[in-house]
């Protein structure tokens, strides 16, 4: 059987690409029926895959790719209510150049999901100081 | 002006890199509401011609359906939305006609905000898919779709298909658009 010619990471790239793109459409598919726990579950998957891959083209040069699907990662965590960490990506996701359409759409993501992850934190402390409260 | 006829679970298996069953049901869910299987389709080409039909630019399309994917389908209208089972019928319908009619026609996704990213990595293209029952609102999904693909985040040229399954008007309306294109419009 004749090898690849291809180098090992292309592949491997490849591989995780496709990988990525069925837990997300597998993710979308489980949320339009309804079965948000199973869809929950999916996207910590696909947006974990998403943000594996991201590093592999990263390290591979291919800078604007690793950035788009860090804005997949952080779309699938902002669809768990993790804004805080979405917002991680999509910094991450604006350090290179990205076509002006695109970096526009970004930032606004960002600016959304910092105003959403103060509210996530927020409620979170709240939550810690009422535990910490009736412990006393 | 030549007749392709497919089944739509085709699609399960002709894009590896995605989950389509879903996608399949609720074209069914759609389709037969309107029509018995196979569902026609007038598709009209706009700056392409894909190489089976050879310089034309128009084809009918026909859908079949088993009676296994017709049952799942009974029970969609019973837990979706109206406007989400459209849209996933049309992104059915764009896999099933890419696959077969488009060589290294698979496509992937990945999620940009609130959007699904549709895209052919083998040929660098975008997609942007749209569904609708009512024909006047093609040319205006079309619009919008065309500028959205135009502004993809990878800059590629692509494809918009935008498909009505209504009761009397079945037809796709399937382009392609270059960069270039954009840039030459006028202001």
């Amino acid at each position: 059987m004749p090898r690849s010619k291809r180098k090992p990471s292309a592949e491997l790239i490849d591989q995780m690409l496709g990988e990525a793109s069925w837990l997300l459409s597998h993710a979308q598919a489980l949320a339009d029926y309804g079965r948000q726990e199973e869809a929950s579950a999916e996207f910590v998957r696909a947006g974990s895959c998403e943000e594996q891959v991201a590093c592999l083209l990263e390290a591979d040069g291919q800078d604007r790719e690793a950035a788009i699907h860090r804005v997949s990662a952080a779309s699938c965590f902002e669809r768990l209510g993790l804004h805080s960490r979405a917002v991680t990506f999509l910094h991450a996701a604006l350090s290179v150049p990205l076509p002006k359409d695109y970096r526009a759409r970004v930032e606004q993501q960002l600016a959304s999901d910092l105003i959403l992850a103060r509210k996530e934190l927020n409620r979170a402390f709240a939550r810690r100081a009422r535990k910490q409260a009736s412990g006393v | 002006m030549q007749t392709f006829e497919w089944p739509i679970e085709d699609i399960v298996t002709a894009h590896p890199d995605l989950y389509l069953e879903h996608c399949a049901a609720m074209a069914v869910a759609l389709m037969s509401r309107h029509s018995g299987s196979p569902c026609e389709f007038l598709v009209g080409c706009e700056g392409f011609s894909p190489p089976d039909l050879e310089g034309e630019t128009q084809f009918q399309l026909r859908v079949s359906w088993t009676e296994k994917t017709a049952n799942t389908a009974a029970r969609v209208w019973l837990t979706e939305q109206p406007k989400a089972i459209v849209e996933r019928a049309a992104i059915g319908l764009a896999s099933l006609t890419f696959a077969h009619i488009i060589p290294n026609g698979q496509m992937r996704v990945t999620e940009q905000g609130q959007r699904a990213d549709y895209w052919l990595p083998r040929l660098k293209c975008a997609v942007e898919i749209s569904g609708t029952e009512h024909s006047r609102e093609v040319p205006r999904r079309h619009r919008e779709k065309k500028a959205q693909m135009l502004s993809n985040a990878r800059n590629w040229d692509g494809y918009v298909f935008v498909c009505c399954i209504g009761a009397t008007h079945r037809v796709i309306r399937w382009s392609y658009h270059t960069q270039e294109e954009q840039e030459n419009a006028p202001i």
